[in-house]
């Protein structure tokens, strides 16, 4: 990973978020699929150790989708609940916006710097 | 981690979605026609169908970092369930007791099958549009 600390950062949201988005499609395109158990990618906490670890820490981190047996299943043993899954998905779309216009910002600053206008 | 390919991918999820939910309907609206369809080809009165959902695993390459890709429609079973008889004794396929034998399909069941279809159809839709704002987003890396 090249580039300053931030925008290592930045990719790394990045990258989580759009994996992140592929779990809960797949959940929710399994919706009425017999004992099917949701998974989430939950990096949040792992992120932000990472993140206090320094540029090493965060290159080497990797995460894998977990299986969640905690949400409760219905009457076919499937836990995927469609609100939910509708409602992870904009919270997890706009942390993808946010960490876009971050890095826009960051390159417009650069951009100043470099012109000096 | 996640290249461009991902984002395809995870439309593709969403499309699978859609098109088991839409092969769901077809069966169900399929049942509701023939709920009194006593002739069939095979003979008999006609046999409930249902779909059978799988979910898709994961690529040998992407194992561990994805749960799966999607869902699909492995079979259309037939339901062995027992055929209605009802007293109709005016009906050509009545046998000797004016008994009739109609399809083993609940009317109210089939229209409970077809709203969850059509709402599973619609969320994987909206998840579809989500994915596709979010690719369109990282277009504009750089623009601002």
């Amino acid at each position: 990973m090249k580039g300053d600390f931030s925008s290592q950062i930045l990719t790394k949201v990045l990258d989580l978020t759009a994996a992140r988005q592929r779990v809960l499609s797949h959940n929710l395109a399994n919706i009425n699929t017999p004992s099917f158990v949701r998974s989430d990618l939950d990096f949040s906490q792992a992120l932000a150790d990472a993140v206090r670890g320094g540029p090493k820490n965060l290159a080497y981190m990797d995460l894998e989708p977990l299986k969640d047996e905690a949400s409760p299943a219905r009457f076919d043993g499937n836990n995927v609940q469609l609100e939910t899954e509708l409602a992870e998905m904009s919270k997890n779309a706009l942390m993808f916006q946010m960490a876009i216009q971050a890095m826009n910002a960051r390159m417009s600053m650069m951009r100043t710097a470099i012109t000096g206008r | 981690m996640a290249g461009v390919g991902s984002y395809f991918s995870t439309l593709d999820i969403s499309v699978s979605g859609m098109k088991s939910e839409r092969v769901r309907m077809d069966v169900v609206l399929s049942n509701l026609a023939n709920v009194n369809t006593t002739r069939t080809p095979e003979g008999g009165p006609y046999r409930r169908r249902q779909v059978v959902f799988q979910s898709m695993l994961a690529d040998a390459y992407e194992k561990g970092v994805m749960p799966g890709r999607g869902v699909e429609v492995t079979e259309i079973s037939l339901d062995d369930s027992e055929f209605i008889r009802i007293h109709r004794p005016g009906h050509p396929d009545a046998d000797a007791d004016g008994y009739v034998m109609l399809p083993n399909i609940s009317t109210a069941e089939e229209m409970a099958d077809l709203m969850s279809a059509s709402r599973a159809h619609e969320a994987n839709s909206a998840a579809f549009r989500v994915t596709r704002d979010m690719f369109k987003r990282a277009l504009e890396l750089g623009r601002g």
